[in-house]
């Protein structure tokens, strides 16, 4: 079924539209949730919330595309959570490691971010991102954004593990170098 | 900078971005070309860890002569044979394969990088090849009579890619293949069918000029076997596939712990000038040898026989 026969559904306000979603998207967002929570039950219940997001949502809204309109609310969901589990003390899954790897590239002694409204630094990462090839780009947002291991970007994008390994190190030396050059951490 | 505020602010970056992430395998392998590259640097990274096949092919007395004037991959009665029990005699152009004997060189997996060749615009003509320009150049559509049970030859069906000096008129590349798949997206490029995010299927490569390698792994040696003349070299290679638990480690110490393998075998051998590669991924080697049978099987023929020592036919 295609997305707009879905949103369609949606405006009908037809639990069909759920099933019709959960169907053709259900997958990759468990699996996205499942890379910030590590826990498949955590991973359920925000997949299951994001569903109802979609349908306190629409209608009005109309999402094009339906899977990226999707996709950000379950890592909005995903991340409250492990926010809150990471109070509790609890552990996380490949975002842990994602984080981790970023903050040796973002730390900074002296950080003259500060006043930089959200917004300014979405468009700052954007045009970082037009930057990079289009491979390079998928590689980081796979990682950064999807919290995919290695392997899982490595499958998609038919490099090794290896491979993916040092072009992420690359990406995060290019970022370091552009946030720099442009102030942003010193 | 703060990883929390930069993880917040990058995911408020564009749809495109997003969708470009989501969609990139499928947008990477629009047409032929594309596909057929990544499948090349796949397999035929695999391919420099060929298997032989000694003994693969096997009949009483040695080497068979062919028995219509069409040689097949007829049997090789090479040192490596181990059961000197008699096969079942050949019917009228049949070919009998016993795979028994088969040696797979393991391959440890795919190089980091695949090279790429490119042609300056300035210096060079490019022009993709459909199937009529296929058929005229190679006699045939690359569809071989034996396609495993599943798999179609639908997407984008042949294609190719010729490119020629512009100054003599010659021609540098002209490398084609075709896919055949468990299913298709709708830019032809292959789709899985089921939970495990590699397709299964194969595609043939051909090439008169040779069959450009990509990122192939360094392979101590190359057996080959002998099919009715035309010499075969099999490899192997098995890959890890996602998703991948980042809690454990897989066995090898390497990688997270797969969700499982799968297998990649490659076939490349030379007939009449032309150089072939079948590259295989989640097909069975019986399932590969009988592609590899039934084109070498000049006019391409179905009349062939693989099994295994005293139970063939299978």
């Amino acid at each position: 079924m295609d997305d707009s026969t879905i949103i369609e559904l949606f405006f009908d306000r037809s639990e069909q539209a759920i099933r019709e979603l959960d169907s053709k998207y259900g997958k990759v967002c468990h699996n996205l949730s499942y890379n910030i929570l590590h826990s498949r039950q955590d991973a359920e219940e925000c997949v299951n919330d994001a569903y109802l997001g979609a349908w306190n949502t629409i209608p009005p809204t109309r999402p094009n595309p339906l899977l990226a309109f999707l996709c950000r609310i379950v890592r909005n969901l995903s991340l409250m959570r492990y926010h809150a589990d990471r109070t509790a003390k609890r552990g996380g899954g490949s975002y842990t490691v994602a984080l981790e790897e970023l903050e040796g590239c973002l730390a900074s002694p002296r950080t003259v971010e500060g006043d930089m409204k959200e917004q300014e630094l979405v468009q700052l990462i954007e045009d970082f991102l037009e930057t990079l090839s289009s491979e390079s780009r998928v590689i980081l947002m796979r990682r950064y954004w999807f919290s995919d291991s290695y392997g899982e970007i490595a499958a998609r994008t038919g490099l090794s593990e290896k491979n993916v390994s040092v072009r992420l190190t690359r990406i995060r030396k290019q970022l370091r170098h552009y946030f720099e050059e442009r102030g942003v951490v010193s | 900078m703060n990883t929390t505020k930069f993880s917040s602010a990058l995911g408020k970056v564009n749809d495109r971005y997003l969708m470009e992430a989501i969609t990139y395998e499928r947008k990477k392998k629009i047409g032929w070309q594309k596909w057929g590259a990544m499948a090349a640097c796949f397999g035929l990274i695999v391919t420099v860890t060929m298997v032989a096949l000694p003994g693969l092919l096997k009949v009483p007395g040695g080497v068979v002569p062919p028995l219509n004037p069409n040689p097949g991959p007829v049997v090789s009665d090479n040192d490596n044979q181990t059961s000197d029990e008699p096969m079942q005699p050949q019917s009228e152009g049949k070919i009998t394969i016993n795979w028994d004997n088969v040696a797979v060189n393991e391959s440890a997996g795919l190089a980091l990088d695949a090279a790429r060749r490119y042609y300056d615009p300035n210096l060079y003509d490019t022009e993709n090849w459909g199937e009529a320009e296929i058929m005229a150049y190679y006699g045939w559509n690359l569809a071989p009579a034996y396609i495993p049970g599943g798999l179609t030859g639908g997407g984008n069906g042949p294609g190719g890619l010729m490119c020629r000096e512009k100054a003599t008129g010659k021609i540098v590349e002209d490398m084609a293949g075709r896919g055949f798949w468990v299913d298709f997206w709708e830019d032809g490029s292959p789709k899985s069918d089921d939970d495990i995010v590699i397709p299964k299927g194969f595609t043939i490569t051909v090439s008169k000029l040779g069959i450009l390698h990509c990122g192939l792994l360094p392979v101590d040696e190359e057996r080959t076997t002998d099919f009715g003349g035309v010499s075969v070299t099999l490899s192997h290679c098995s890959m890890k596939h996602g998703p991948f638990n980042p809690t454990t480690k897989a066995p090898d110490g390497l990688s997270n712990m797969p969700a499982g393998y799968y297998d990649i075998y490659v076939a490349s051998f030379t007939l009449d000038g032309v150089e072939y590669e079948i590259e295989a991924q989640r097909l069975e080697l019986e399932e590969v040898i009988k592609i590899v049978a039934s084109i070498i099987n000049t006019p391409y023929s179905e009349d062939f026989v693989v099994g295994r020592s005293q139970d063939i036919p299978v």
